[in-house]
């Protein structure tokens, strides 16, 4: 190669231009797999599948570069059943920080007394970043922030980012800022209109910190209404022959859902709409077996399940 | 000893030469600055704090790159002079086989550890100008690349003197790129199966080329506290250690072989 600078603006150039292409001529290549119709996009325009692929694949590794920010650089993983049974040390917060351990995790350098390399482990633990990850602590969230607004510039459909995103604006501020974290949540209901998750987030913002009850039955009802449209369809994909991880992500799904059905009865409580209170109680304890507000609202209103 | 330091002098300058008149150094060093830029540009769209991010871009690039270099550098001394038969004249010399090998492994370091210096100044400078600084710690960081970087060109002419230049270019990169990735793997069939297949696979683990193990890039741009003097010590042993090991090995192979 004789003038490797000249090849290297050349490759810049075309880069460039290839972006604005993509971005001006090809709309469809920016159709994800959530929007309505992408399936039939993606069988009729497969580098639409790539692209779509390529935008994904970033805005999962800035995901993950953000959990490894938020620990200082320490890399987790999830613990095998084996470990937990062996007492692997699994992560907890030593912090005000809530949940985002989706699982059992623990440290991929392991700790001294599982850790069978004796010297290489000693090593391995004094150059890469390691820690006891039991009522671990976490650095400034807000270092993290930066990359959950390019990860969902890179692909906004990325429904975690949006929530993740939200939640650290609000917990990592000192004055907590929940007009940004609301206003980062109304652009993900914006580039996802049919995620229940993002509209139950917004819906538990505005019911439990800015107490504005209307915009939170407006959010939770939308929500509750995209989780009844798709109930028929999720129950005949459960089955037994899910695997762990499956398990594992249909069982925060139900998590999540019975959060939003109950904020959403509890809203109607506040708002005192008995008759609908009582009517959605009913109607959660039919699909959402334990619905703890659903029993507390019919127990107040003198109404049997 | 004081021929083969004359004669790795010798070596060093030619290949030094021979590194920048193919501008190798210049094309690594502009693609470290492009890459630490790209990052900074976020701030241009409105996306401030991204200290973390571009330090981890910057570091991520040298690491990269040096790497990359080095391959190619410790890979191609040997079979280039075979090839270009500039050996024939070198060896007619009274030098004996083995000091050529092992002033051309050398060389690889010297070049190679001259490039990361360059990189890596070049990426201080450029960070500092955005007011992004690094701790104590990145000292530790530049003289255990430094023994990293003695691994790499030690292995690189071992493998350059038994495989194909271009297959001793592949396996060369992949093993130190892959060398975490490869031990973290081998880690995690620990502890499930039983204590024999777990002393097997221990003990395979110190065969690995453990290149990882001496990146403190992790560290380097989260500020944690230096490493403790031990480890550092350790390491630089390991590593001396095990360059002598492959450049033996390296030696032994060059010495029964045609040109």
């Amino acid at each position: 190669m004789k003038h490797p600078i000249t090849s290297i603006f050349i490759c810049a150039g075309l880069l460039f231009v290839s972006g604005v292409s993509a971005k001006v001529a090809l709309p469809d290549h920016l159709i994800q797999p959530s929007s309505e119709g992408a399936n039939e996009v993606y069988e009729e325009k497969p580098t639409t599948s790539i692209v779509g692929e390529f935008r994904t694949s970033v805005a999962s590794y800035l995901y993950g570069k953000a959990h490894e920010y938020m620990h200082g650089g320490v890399v987790f993983r999830a613990a095998t059943d084996t470990e937990v049974a062996n007492g692997r040390r699994t992560a907890s917060h030593g912090d005000s920080l809530e949940a985002h351990h989706g699982s059992q995790e623990t440290t991929v350098i392991p700790e001294q007394e599982f850790d069978p390399r004796s010297l290489w482990g000693e090593l391995d633990r004094g150059t890469q970043p390691w820690m006891d990850i039991r009522q671990h602590g976490h650095r400034d969230l807000s270092e993290a922030l930066p990359l959950f607004r390019m990860m969902t510039w890179a692909d906004p459909h990325f429904i975690e980012g949006y929530e993740m995103g939200s939640y650290l604006v609000f917990s990592s501020a000192k004055n907590k800022r929940v007009d940004r974290a609301m206003k980062f949540l109304e652009e993900g209901i914006a580039n996802n209109p049919g995620s229940y998750r993002l509209h139950k987030s917004y819906g538990h913002y505005a019911l439990t910190i800015t107490k504005q009850n209307e915009l939170a039955l407006e959010h939770l009802e939308k929500a509750v209404s995209i989780i009844e449209a798709r109930q028929l369809a999720k129950r005949t994909q459960r089955n037994d022959s899910m695997t762990e991880g499956q398990q594992r992500v249909a069982q925060i799904e139900d998590l999540e859902q019975s959060q939003a059905w109950n904020e959403f009865i509890q809203v109607l409580r506040k708002l005192e709409r008995k008759e609908e209170a009582i009517r959605w109680s009913k109607r959660c304890i039919e699909v959402n077996a334990p619905c703890p507000s659903g029993r507390r609202a019919l127990e107040v209103y003198g109404v049997k399940p | 000893m004081k021929q083969t330091l004359v004669i790795c002098k010798s070596l060093i300058r030619t290949g030094l030469l021979e590194t920048f008149r193919r501008k190798e150094a210049w094309v690594v060093i502009f693609l470290t600055i492009l890459m630490t830029f790209g990052a900074y540009t976020f701030t241009f769209f409105g996306v401030s704090g991204l200290d973390i991010f571009v330090k981890d871009m910057a570091l991520t690039a040298v690491g990269l790159f040096t790497t990359i270099i080095g391959s190619v550098i410790a890979t191609r001394q040997i079979p280039d002079d075979i090839s270009r038969r500039t050996i024939f004249p070198i060896l007619s010399r009274p030098i004996t086989r083995d000091q050529y090998v092992v002033a051309r492994a050398v060389a690889a370091f010297v070049m190679t550890a001259l490039c990361f210096v360059m990189m890596t100044t070049v990426v201080t400078l450029l960070l500092a100008a955005l007011k992004l600084t690094f701790g104590l710690i990145f000292l530790q960081y530049i003289w255990l690349k430094l023994m990293a970087v003695m691994w790499l060109s030690a292995f690189g002419v071992f493998l350059s003197v038994t495989l194909s230049q271009s297959a001793a270019f592949t396996m060369c990169f992949m093993l130190a790129l892959g060398s975490g990735a490869f031990s973290r793997t081998l880690l995690l069939t620990v502890g499930e199966g039983n204590p024999a297949v777990n002393w097997v696979i221990t003990f395979l683990y110190g065969f690995l080329p453990h290149y990882a193990l001496f990146d403190t890039t992790g560290k380097v741009i989260y500020g944690w506290k230096p490493i403790p003097a031990m480890v550092v010590i350790s390491l630089t042993i390991y590593a001396i250690t095990i360059s002598a090991f492959w450049l033996f090995l390296a030696t032994r192979k060059f010495r029964g072989q045609s040109l």
